[in-house]
């Protein structure tokens, strides 16, 4: 067999590999779209669920999900930004330590933020099971994701801009705020989308801090139902609410889609505006 | 004209937040251990692995069941990923154009997006029909494997796609200008160059399937028994924790969280042991 | 592949640009290797040397946004019309910078005999003379089985050129062989290459004046221009040397340019 005929047969069959992982994409998606889009109009968006979520729609779900959203990446975000800014622009000392600890943050499965969230938020601090306690939780979660975004972002921007300010005089904070966080912006919000997404796919986290109530949550102690626990719940415990399961996980997919592709846009979009 | 107090106090000023990222996994750790310390000091610890079922309301810890569970599920999950996500990398590197390439790492990147429940949901209402007939329920080992497999090869693809990309292309065009061809190049320099970074990707793809919880849970079966064919309803630490944590007091839930810290030290130990060897 | 059929092809570099986007970096080259001898390509860095030598054994191919216009030939033959893979067991490529594969010293000479199938049963011999051909078997027949990353970069550079050699090409491409060694290599290396002559036709692109002094029976000088390298001179290399065709070419040899 010749090098030419050899290279052939290799590249058939490892096609093969990418070729199922379209394919699994596009079965996930046709399947859920198939079994669910017949589901979704109007009232399924704006009805809360009624009979255990057969009927109705998912407003009081993705009013939970809002909540975590804005809950968890509003928590995260100062946290992240301010320790991403420490260890880009003055980490010394313990370094290592705090990549390390996040490091361990990022490998804590999910079951055990779950547990977590439940004995400390919900019990030692008695928020009980509410969006509030779901989105700290979760916070902390995205948090190493969000750190080294915004570390990465900050040390893209070139050490010339920092020469500059030095030169200039200008205080650490003025040459972040007026030079190198405007810079590094493409970046944060990437990592803000991408962290949303992250946040949407979670449903152990909030099974378990969040409850399962499917009121609509009006208040940050008020328990609530997120997307992806509507999914579960509906496949699992309710006969017949497959279909329904297929339609809230149409609407979580597009909604993770939406980010994936956010994401992946954003910089491109920054970098048109940028140098005006 | 420096500042260097205004400097000091701005970097003393974000210093909290980075030790709040330290304090967390600390806290994480304190919580969880408070609230497994009442089972581990009522049973000595040894129960978890020699009472003879897992029965808490009755006294009986026995973890082995799922312990073995998250293993056998996730180590033949992982040798279904591996040999996939290698060729993937190989093609998306060596062999695809680069159009192609991009519409592969697209769907790798879409494919790592799919919500956990999502995986279980499909794999649900199409996978375990499918067995039903034959194999009632249709749920078990096997649909559990082939779902994590799913849900954990992007992660392992994306890790052995950068792998493959980091070797220097130096050996490949030496062993192209010798007639030889791209498969060559693979077997004879790529693989062996890139071997530390698939090795990696794979751990991290261990990791990832041992501590899957929804999708595992929603086609495992949930039963406590040994997994020993692939129409053996069973379940992994993870599904234990969030079936019975619904209902479970007292010592029951103090059980429930040592499993959750033996997940943890056996997702840590994975990834420890990777650390070390690079 | 026969190893017994030195044929010395002529190589014909005909109107040749190699253009990488917008860039081009060789403007309609035209030279003539003669079979059998060592034709060194020399000229200032950005004329194209090693452009056109890639060219001719349709390396460039490898690379996305590469496009070449022109003629070449090796003996007979458009390489154009030629099976890639069979083209490059013909003419063989030796890089600036070593590129060991990383397994034994043996095995990378058998690399690429097993590629081309040659049978187990000749391999041994095969790799021996490779290496002796490349004045590299006596420093290493001890050690076969060790990994050739181990070896010196002089040696590497060898074990590059016994892989080529294994292969018996007619034509051998060398760009910069000895740009990353030390004298002594450097010494082992051209008397490799002077051994080379009459049986193979070689082409070698170099920085180095006195080793193309030393070396060269004839003689290609590429200088840049800002629409690509063109050919400034080409010819016996004594003559070559001796009275070169434009001023600046002067100041390169005299070396005060490049």
């Amino acid at each position: 067999m010749t090098a030419r005929t050899r290279d052939r047969f290799a590249a058939l069959a490892l096609g093969l590999a990418p070729a199922l992982v379209v394919g699994l994409v596009a079965a996930i998606v046709v399947d859920v779209a198939w079994d669910g889009l017949g589901q979704i109009d109007r009232s399924f968006l704006t009805e809360s669920p009624s009979q255990a979520g057969r009927s109705g729609g998912i407003a009081s779900i993705l009013a939970a999900t809002g909540w975590v959203l804005l809950i968890g990446v509003g928590a995260a975000l100062p946290v992240g930004l301010a320790a991403g800014v420490y260890l880009a622009e003055f980490g010394r000392t313990g370094l290592r330590t705090v990549r390390g600890a996040l490091d361990l943050l990022a490998a804590v499965p999910s079951v055990v933020y779950g547990l977590f969230g439940l004995a400390f938020f919900c019990e030692t601090l008695g928020l009980g099971w509410s969006v509030l306690s779901g989105g700290l939780t979760v916070a902390m979660m995205i948090l190493p994701l969000f750190v080294r975004l915004c570390e990465a972002g900050l040390r893209a921007v070139p050490d010339d801009y920092r020469a500059a300010g030095l030169a200039l005089g200008l205080p650490r904070w003025m040459l972040l705020r007026r030079v190198l966080l405007p810079q590094a912006a493409p970046s944060i919000a990437a990592a803000l989308v991408l962290a949303t997404g992250r946040v949407m796919a979670e449903s152990a986290v909030f099974l378990f801090t969040a409850g399962a109530s499917t009121r609509m949550p009006e208040g940050l102690l008020d328990p609530g139902r997120v997307l992806a626990v509507h999914v579960y719940l509906l496949a699992v415990e309710v006969p017949g609410g497959s279909a329904r399961a297929a339609a809230t996980a149409l609407v979580l997919l597009a909604g993770i889609l939406a980010t994936t592709g956010a994401a992946a846009a954003l910089p491109r979009l920054f970098l048109r505006n940028a140098h005006a | 004209m420096r500042r260097p107090l205004a400097d000091a106090t701005f970097a003393a000023a974000l210093r909290p937040a980075s030790w709040i990222a330290v304090v967390l996994p600390g806290l994480i750790a304190v919580f969880v251990g408070v609230q497994a310390w009442p089972a581990l000091r009522a049973t000595g610890g040894l129960p978890f692995v020699m009472d003879s079922r897992w029965a808490p309301p009755s006294g009986q810890y026995n973890l082995l069941p799922m312990i073995a569970g998250t293993l056998v599920s996730s180590i033949a999950a992982l040798i279904l990923v591996g040999p996939v996500a290698v060729a993937y990398g190989l093609h998306v590197n060596l062999f695809a154009g680069p159009r192609l390439a991009a519409v592969s790492r697209a769907g790798v990147g879409l494919l790592a997006g799919v919500p956990s429940v999502v995986f279980g949901l499909v794999a649900l209402t199409r996978l375990v029909p499918l067995l039903v007939r034959d194999h009632p329920p249709g749920l078990g080992l096997g649909v559990t494997v082939v779902t994590l497999a799913a849900m954990v090869l992007p992660t392992a693809a994306s890790a052995i796609d950068a792998a493959i990309q980091q070797v220097p292309t130096d050996g490949i065009r030496a062993v192209r200008a010798l007639g030889l061809g791209a498969w060559d190049g693979a077997r004879g320099v790529v693989l062996p160059m890139a071997s530390r970074g698939i090795r990696t990707g794979l751990v991290l793809a261990l990791g990832r399937a041992v501590g899957e919880t929804m999708a595992v849970l929603m086609v495992a079966g949930n039963t406590v028994q040994y997994p020993t064919g692939p129409f053996t309803a069973f379940r992994t630490l993870t599904g234990n924790v969030a079936v019975e944590m619904a209902y479970a007091m007292d010592l029951h839930r103090s059980a429930l969280f040592v499993s959750a810290a033996l997940l943890f030290a056996l997702v840590a130990g994975i990834l420890a042991l990777e650390h070390r060897r690079a | 592949m026969s190893a017994a059929l030195p044929t010395n092809p002529t190589v014909e570099v005909r109107g040749v640009t190699v253009r990488y986007g917008r860039h081009v970096a060789v403007d309609r080259a035209e030279f003539t290797a003669p079979p059998g001898v060592i034709t060194a390509l020399v000229g200032p860095s950005g004329s194209g040397k090693t452009s056109v030598l890639h060219a001719i054994n349709r390396l460039h191919e490898l690379d996305r946004d590469v496009q070449v216009e022109g003629m070449i030939r090796v003996g007979s033959d458009d390489v154009r019309t030629l099976d890639d893979y069979t083209l490059r067991t013909r003419v063989g490529l030796i890089f600036q910078r070593p590129t060991p594969f990383p397994m034994s010293i043996r095995e990378n000479v058998r690399f690429p005999l097993r590629g081309h199938g040659v049978a187990r049963s000749e391999l041994e011999g095969r790799v021996q003379a490779a290496l002796v051909r490349a004045a590299l078997w006596d420093e290493v027949k001890d050690r076969l089985d060790s990994a050739a990353t181990a070896l010196s970069g002089g040696q590497q550079q060898r074990l590059c050129l016994a892989r080529a050699l294994s292969l018996d090409p007619q034509v051998l491409l060398l760009d910069e062989p000895c740009a990353a060694l030390d004298p002594q290599s450097t010494a082992l290396v051209e008397e490799t290459l002077r051994a080379l002559v009459g049986r193979t036709t070689l082409l070698l692109v170099t920085h180095n004046l006195a080793q193309a002094r030393r070396l060269a029976t004839h003689l290609v000088c590429l200088w840049p221009a800002p629409g690509g390298g063109r050919v400034a001179d080409e010819g016996a290399a004594d003559r070559v040397f001796a009275q070169p065709a434009t001023a600046e070419l002067c100041d390169y040899f005299a070396g005060l340019t490049g």
